[in-house]
């Protein structure tokens, strides 16, 4: 059983080595193919973050009454955290909505010179509700709505960002498709470009094959080389993946960091945190693509 | 030995390899079959080392039924015979010694059992000066001795030789022809298929004829009669 197991691996590696420039070719298609899917996998990441940065800048203002007393607002605030959708609920009172406003139309005198002119503070306090997610907001406002405070409230702001966040999920649910669908397209890709390598390999030791066949070889000690072949490739891509993939992450990274300032989003953070998952999955992958690919072009000369 | 009863092979849709064919080898005979190209020669070689399992009837290889064998004694029945071809079907990238020693690492032979078979049939077939050599820094007839010599690294009980002089000299088919006596003097028996006239005549031993798939003379000590 050792010296079958030993003598696969040597004729594994002979079969690399005597057959270099196949081998390495090989590979780089291999390695093609994984730059391509850590590329969706990159988009994907920067696409979520970039909805969840805009995503973290929605919130419905509600703006109560100048007459509503402070403790029912602070009563409903406490009603509004209760809920499972609501992330959080923050308080601000008549003085601290004037200071805002004051701050927002600052470059305008002509509103700045009417509020001068009223003796009282017009604006009453506020609420800022922040949902989970996105498609929570509906819910929020339709228990808004639906509750006995409604009446004291004057103003929603929701209804500027009920666009904005109707086509963020969109913008969501799309990105998303668009990446299952792209890894799908891709993975069929790359099983055909790894099944006609495979076959191109094969084909080239397709005499050895009938020579192992006619001596007495069983199929499972013909199968073994070229398993250990191909798993050889799928774990050099990936390596050499890794390799050029982190160089190119150097270059990339600042660009990105720069437009998610703020975030403490990277690629590379993204990368390390995903480490074994993406490229240990990405080799899991490739291996039992290769496996299968190999499996299947070596059967016809198994049947001799 | 070898045993065909009412064996037919057809393959599809309607050409037909060898039919009701009844034969039998037994231990230790050297056999020659002979026969124009497409009278079922090579189909009745790919019968018995399990290549070809027959449309119809009985073939049994040393024990074996070839009609039943399951997939996983296919490699056991082939340690038990040895081919040889008229294309040689070396491996161009090993020397012969690593060509012989081949048969052996496959089925898991040991590297100590291995050094001490693969010299003894390199000198059997005449070969042991040129161990080193690669198929290509070799004659025809040469080369043939190396298969040769890969046929008999499990000490098979029979040796099936599919034309193994067509491509070969006189001199060099001179030789193969020896070697091939010389084997069935050890106990082996012996196969050959051939459309080799002076070969078959010069043997006197017993001549099986096919013609259209079917034997039509089977005689000890019998001549190239076609």
């Amino acid at each position: 059983m050792f010296v079958i197991l030993t003598r696969t691996v040597q004729f594994a590696l002979k079969n690399f080595y005597r057959n270099l420039g196949l081998s390495l070719t090989t590979i780089f298609i291999l390695v093609l193919t994984i730059v391509s899917v850590n590329t969706v996998f990159s988009v994907s990441a920067l696409a979520q973050t970039a909805l969840k940065v805009v995503e973290s800048r929605i919130d419905i203002s509600l703006l109560f009454k100048i007459d509503v007393p402070e403790d029912k607002i602070l009563a409903f605030k406490k009603t509004l955290e209760g809920q499972r959708e609501v992330a959080g609920v923050d308080y601000l009172t008549r003085d601290q909505v004037l200071e805002q406003f004051k701050e927002k139309h600052k470059n305008n005198p002509d509103i700045i010179a009417s509020l001068n002119e009223l003796k009282e503070n017009p604006l009453g306090a506020s609420l800022v509700v922040r949902a989970e997610t996105t498609k929570d907001y509906d819910k929020v406002l339709s228990s808004i709505e639906g509750s006995e405070f409604d009446s004291m409230i004057e103003k929603k702001t929701f209804d500027d960002h009920a666009a904005i966040i109707k086509r963020i999920g969109f913008l969501t649910n799309r990105t998303k498709q668009t990446a299952i669908t792209v890894s799908i397209i891709l993975t069929i890709i790359a099983f055909l470009i790894i099944f006609n390598t495979i076959r191109v390999n094969v084909y080239t030791h397709r005499e050895e094959v009938r020579v192992m066949k006619l001596v007495g070889a069983g199929n499972w000690f013909v199968r073994g080389p070229f398993w250990i072949e191909t798993i050889l490739y799928s774990f050099s891509a990936v390596v050499l993946t890794v390799i050029i993939w982190y160089i190119g992450l150097r270059f990339i990274d600042p660009y990105i960091a720069q437009f998610f300032s703020g975030t403490g989003f990277s690629l590379t953070g993204y990368f390390n945190a995903n480490f074994w998952t993406i490229f240990g999955g990405e080799f899991l992958a490739v291996a039992i693509l290769n496996v299968i690919a190999t499996s299947l072009a070596l059967y016809k000369y198994l049947r001799v | 030995m070898i045993y065909f009863k009412n064996v037919s092979k057809i393959y599809e849709p309607q050409s037909i390899g060898v039919r009701d064919i009844h034969l039998q080898i037994e231990s230790g005979e050297f056999v020659s079959i002979v026969g124009q190209s497409g009278s079922g020669k090579t189909t009745l070689v790919k019968l018995m080392i399990a290549e070809e399992r027959p449309s119809k009837g009985i073939v049994k290889v040393s024990g074996w039924d070839i009609a039943s064998i399951p997939k996983k004694s296919v490699s056991v029945l082939r340690r038990q015979i040895g081919v040889i071809f008229q294309d040689f079907k070396l491996l161009h990238n090993k020397t012969l010694f690593e060509n012989v020693a081949f048969a052996l690492e496959v089925c898991g032979v040991g590297n100590e059992r291995i050094n001490e078979i693969v010299p003894q049939v390199l000198q059997i077939v005449g070969l042991e000066g040129k161990r080193d050599r690669y198929p290509h820094q070799v004659s025809g007839g040469e080369q043939q001795r190396a298969v040769i010599a890969r046929s008999l690294v499990h000490r098979p009980k029979i040796l099936v030789a599919d034309e193994p002089t067509g491509n070969l000299d006189a001199i060099n088919t001179h030789e193969i022809i020896e070697i091939l006596k010389k084997i069935n003097e050890f106990g082996t028996t012996v196969v050959l298929v051939t459309h080799n006239k002076e070969v078959v005549n010069s043997l006197r031993r017993r001549v099986v004829t096919l013609e259209h798939g079917t034997v039509v003379s089977d005689q000890e000590g019998g001549k190239y009669v076609l």
